[in-house]
């Protein structure tokens, strides 16, 4: 009895889609396909890889139509088909698209995806106390006892909130978790530390991306809600009041459409001993996931808020791990400003003009500073 | 409520759909799966069983058994067990497992396999 064992022969299409949709790995989805012609072109047909693409990433869902980039080889055809080969044609371009898209979005190894810092919501003493300061661990800067870190304003009432927003080093990324460590004033008395009762992730696109081109990193954006159009919220996560590198991992993988990434501290913990108020300080971030550009990108069609997801034929993956961070790659002008500060700061101890506290590596030792409440915060 | 069609089924004499042999492995299977809900190894344990005792042509009429009898656990179940089955193994087991042959013209399955080549790897042995 031939046939009996097909069943996408047996079976009727929602029951065979059904079993397929248990693949949660692309790569069995691939195979599927390429049993025979035929379970190729029901992949094809009841558009599997998409299915599987939208279920991963719900984010997707705003995605009109695929594209293929610098397509070589293959020629598009010139004359207009029959309604039916064109539809094919379509159906067969999303299916190589999202089978890319669902494959580098479970392969990677995770490495840090910002690019730069956009703006926070609010900064003490602008520019030693900003949001700059939180792009560089504290491993890497090499001053002893120098604390480089971002300081909201002081409040009084705790439950005022902040935001810090960054922009990621592609267009298109996949973020699997961010990671944030809290400052620890270590030359107050009692080493208070200035973490939040709690964080919340959005991830979205600018409204107007000409907007963000020329403005003040010390001005805070109008209105965060009106800049940005948020495609992700994540869940609150509550976070500790230890100087550590906290680890907030996503439940599901994130598709960041767009590059900007915002983090929202909930409720603030800690007081100042000088003025009672509170304040919210971080001293670095990290956002782990990993970019799909310039192999893959997504276009945003405005005003209809649509995407565009393309595929760029040419383009190459980077499956392998990431150069470290501040090696061979071209620096770029902020960073520059940010290790000329640090140097500058760095001779400023040694002439003995900076504010410090403890330095007892150096000669000029009977410069240290008197009193720790008079270190700016 | 699951069984009205069961019923039915019993009284339709002209039944093609459900042989019998099929419908004793669905029918006992409520009872298991109520036995055996809460424990999730148990289950997978039940499953692998269930997949070494019956074979790949009779899942098939195993899901369409189900589906008849509107049976939506065990439809879940055949259905997963399918998936189950083929997950992370290579081509020509899965054509071995559902007795199919390529229909592929000679460079085509080339021409997948160098597009996703990336699928092929780490596969299980047969």
């Amino acid at each position: 009895m031939e046939g009996g064992m097909d069943f996408l022969n047996c079976l009727d299409p929602d029951m065979s889609v059904q079993i397929l949709m248990y693949l949660k790995d692309p790569s069995d989805l691939v195979r599927v396909s390429s049993v025979s012609r035929s379970w190729r072109d029901f992949v094809i047909a009841n558009g599997l890889f998409k299915q599987l693409c939208l279920r991963m990433f719900p984010q997707l869902s705003r995605v009109a139509h695929v594209m293929e980039l610098n397509k070589c080889g293959a020629k598009e055809p010139i004359e207009v088909g029959s309604s039916y080969s064109m539809e094919w044609e379509s159906l067969a371009r999303d299916h190589r698209v999202y089978a890319t898209l669902a494959r580098v979005c479970t392969s990677f190894h995770p490495e840090n995806c910002i690019s730069k810092a956009i703006s926070a919501s609010s900064t003490d003493n602008y520019p030693d106390e900003s949001i700059e300061n939180t792009l560089q661990s504290a491993d890497i800067v090499p001053l002893p006892q120098t604390a480089f870190y971002w300081s909201s304003k002081g409040q009084k009432n705790p439950a005022v909130p902040e935001t810090l927003i960054y922009k990621l080093k592609s267009d298109f990324c996949v973020i699997t978790e961010i990671n944030i460590c809290p400052f620890e004033a270590f030359f107050q008395p009692g080493s208070p530390i200035y973490s939040a009762k709690s964080v919340q992730f959005r991830m979205g696109h600018p409204k107007s991306p000409n907007d963000l081109g020329c403005r003040l990193m010390g001005d805070p954006l109008p209105s965060a809600d009106d800049t940005f159009i948020w495609t992700y919220t994540s869940p609150e996560f509550p976070m500790a009041q230890e100087n550590c590198l906290q680890k907030f991992t996503l439940p599901e993988p994130v598709l960041c459409i767009g590059g900007i990434l915002q983090i929202e501290l909930l409720g603030r913990v800690q007081t100042q001993e000088v003025d009672s108020l509170f304040y919210i300080c971080i001293s670095y971030v990290q956002v782990m996931g990993h970019s799909l550009s310039p192999a893959l990108c997504v276009e945003i069609l405005e005003p209809s808020g649509t995407f565009v997801l393309k595929k760029d034929m040419q383009g190459k993956f980077h499956t392998q791990p990431g150069l470290p961070e501040n090696e061979a790659r071209e620096i770029p002008n902020d960073q520059w400003q940010r290790r000329i500060r640090y140097l500058q700061y760095f001779v400023d101890i040694l002439r003995g003009n900076a504010n410090v506290v403890e330095i007892e590596e150096y000669e000029s030792g009977e410069e240290e500073d008197e009193a720790e409440e008079e270190y700016p915060l | 409520m699951k069984f009205c069609t069961v019923k039915q089924y019993f009284d339709d004499e002209n039944n093609n759909n459900v042989t019998n042999g099929i419908a004793t492995t669905v029918i006992p299977l409520p009872n298991k799966h109520l036995k055996i809900k809460a424990n999730n190894k148990e289950m997978e344990q039940y499953e692998q069983e269930l997949l070494r005792n019956v074979m790949p042509q009779e899942l098939t009429k195993l899901i369409l058994a189900a589906n008849y009898l509107n049976f939506k656990e065990a439809l879940d179940f055949f259905c997963r067990t399918v998936a189950n089955a083929i997950q992370n193994k290579s081509v020509d087991y899965v054509r071995k497992f559902f007795g199919l042959e390529s229909d592929f013209e000679p460079g085509e399955e080339e021409k997948l396999c160098k597009e996703f080549a990336w699928s092929f790897e780490g596969v299980d042995e047969d």
